[in-house]
């Protein structure tokens, strides 16, 4: 395997990706469907050994894949988890993912875990800590990360920016890219009453790498994130703006709870692609 | 300290102790539809539903002899008391055996423990240290002097388990797969099992007697030398056949020299 070199930056991945669930394992190494790549949660195959660990080197072996964070706590105020980031490294050498990323939140303290996606003030004091933590990942693992803004129901008194200026300001100075998830700021939009549109606009569009598109629940009063069903036509919509302003970027969709068969997902990758297509006048 | 990390310590422990501690304070604002507590609510409710279905996945013969409530109720129990600390929520609930021990209302299922123990036993194995099989062969190179300094050790998939109640039965019936009445007879008695994962192939062993006393001895650590201290006069004098059958079917992962 060859060595990282630090800050290099080489995307080889195109198009409407699936995340990978453990339900399809076996379709998906039968049909080998024609999917781009695979976005895969990279603490599930935080184990020593067996089934999971397989199946992956088995998918990877017909498919790019990038990895997809949940549980590095990038916004945390006690220390990164050494052991966690060693294990990370040793599972990028070894699957070499076209991209590692994570949320731009909180999830732990002193080790011990929330398995949530804690939201972070807005605030220059949160800033600098992230970018600090960011490029201490960065270092450590040798390439670039992107980071994920996450939906949250929380609105801290003490922020004095709005969120995307918070993320823009994270990813210059930390020199990091970003994963804009086009769902989670159309949910956040709807909670914390922004406008989705200014939100895509502000973005900076030369740090965008990656997008995530995902299905929420409408509660009445309000909506939650919970990727369990069909993306919705507004978020679809939006997409479509980001796709015009920010560009043309791989583009994942996430769906984890009440799990589809993996035509229902097909389907949903499809729909994507012809978004794509109508926007950017390619042949489906 | 600095501001953030006061505010993570009381969000922290407002989520993780279920408490309204934070409610009436002055670091959240309403500015959409959701007031603080609706926003607390939903990262409490969602923290739970995601240690909740960890757990019923990895437990889930226990779901169902248990019922979805009672374990529901009972599995909440073990969380509030129960910190995660590991990023991958999969290696979350180890020790929900030693606290179903000691439940009360579980009294009714002496066996669900146990049943715990196998399922957890099961899902370390699943995820256990890939390794080579051991090659016996690498013990010729051994002088006669070095034999009783031989500490033979377990693959890292590796547990045993004993249990008055014939848990493996109970296992069996248990399976989705399984497609008659899931009847088992607690009179048929206790089981000594071994649960360990050869290649990819996650099994349940049951044990003989000497079997069971060999792979313990070994599990402890002893060496070859120390041996007698835990077997008796028959297993010892049929020690080197039963090594060899262990060393034959794969429970063996290696040794070395005390
Ligand atoms: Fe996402």
């Amino acid at each position: 395997m060859k060595p990282m070199t630090a800050r290099t930056f080489s995307p080889n991945i195109k198009g409407t990706g699936l995340g990978l669930r453990a339900c399809h394992y076996a379709h998906i190494l039968k049909d080998l469907p024609d999917i781009p790549w695979f976005e895969v949660v990279t603490e599930n195959y935080m184990v020593s050994g067996g089934m999971v660990l397989e199946r992956l080197a088995q998918i990877r072996a017909h498919y790019p894949i990038v990895f997809h964070g949940v549980g590095l706590s990038i916004g945390g105020t006690t220390p990164l988890n050494a052991a966690y980031l060693s294990q990370l490294k040793g599972m990028v050498d070894r699957f070499e993912p076209a991209y590692v990323s994570d949320h731009l939140c909180w999830t732990s303290l002193d080790g011990q875990q929330s398995h949530e996606l804690l939201p972070l003030p807005y605030t220059g004091e949160a800033i600098g800590h992230v970018v600090k933590r960011i490029r201490q990942v960065q270092d450590f693992l040798g390439q670039q990360i992107l980071i994920e803004n996450i939906s949250n129901y929380l609105t801290y008194v003490d922020s004095t920016l709005p969120e995307w200026e918070f993320l823009n300001a994270i990813a210059e100075q930390a020199d990091c890219f970003i994963l804009l998830d086009i769902n989670n700021i159309y949910v956040n939009a709807y909670n914390h009453r922004f406008n989705a549109m200014q939100y895509l606009h502000a973005i900076n569009p030369e740090r965008v790498k990656q997008y995530h598109l995902a299905g929420f629940l409408d509660c009445g009063t309000h909506l939650i994130d919970t990727h369990g069903a069909k993306i919705s036509k507004p978020v679809l919509q939006l997409y479509e703006t980001a796709l015009q302003q920010i560009g043309n970027h791989p583009t994942c969709i996430e769906w984890d709870n009440n799990i589809p068969e993996f035509s229902i997902l097909l389907r949903e990758q499809q729909k994507i692609n012809s978004v794509v297509a109508s926007v950017f006048c390619e042949a489906i | 300290m600095p501001k953030l990390a006061v505010l993570q310590k009381k969000i922290f422990s407002s989520l993780t102790n279920n408490n309204d501690e934070l409610i009436d304070t002055n670091y959240f604002e309403k500015n959409g539809v959701l007031s603080a507590e609706m926003g607390l609510s939903i990262y409490k409710n969602s923290l739970i539903t995601t240690l909740l279905n960890s757990m019923r996945d990895t437990y889930d013969i226990c779901v169902r002899l248990t019922g979805d409530d009672f374990f529901n109720a009972m599995a909440k129990i073990y969380m509030a008391q129960t910190p995660s600390y590991n990023e991958n929520i999969d290696h979350y609930g180890e020790t929900f055996s030693e606290f179903i021990a000691d439940f009360p209302h579980a009294k009714e299922l002496p066996y669900l423990s146990d049943v715990a123990r196998l399922e957890w036993a099961w899902h370390k194995a699943l995820h256990a240290k890939n390794i080579e099989p051991f090659n016996p062969e690498t013990l010729i190179q051994l002088s006669e002097e070095d034999h009783p300094r031989i500490v033979f050790h377990l693959p890292p998939s590796m547990t045993l388990i004993a249990s008055d109640y014939p848990i493996n039965d109970i296992w069996r019936v248990n399976q989705k797969e399984y497609e008659e009445e899931p009847a088992v007879s607690l009179d048929k008695g206790g089981v000594k099992l071994l649960v360990w994962r050869q290649k990819m192939d996650t099994r349940i062993e049951i044990l003989e007697e000497n079997e069971w006393a060999l792979l313990c001895a070994l599990e402890q650590g002893l060496s070859m030398g120390e041996l007698d201290d835990a077997l008796d006069e028959t297993q010892m004098t049929e020690l080197s056949n039963l090594l060899a059958s262990c060393v034959k079917r794969g429970w063996i992962a290696g040794y070395v020299l005390a």
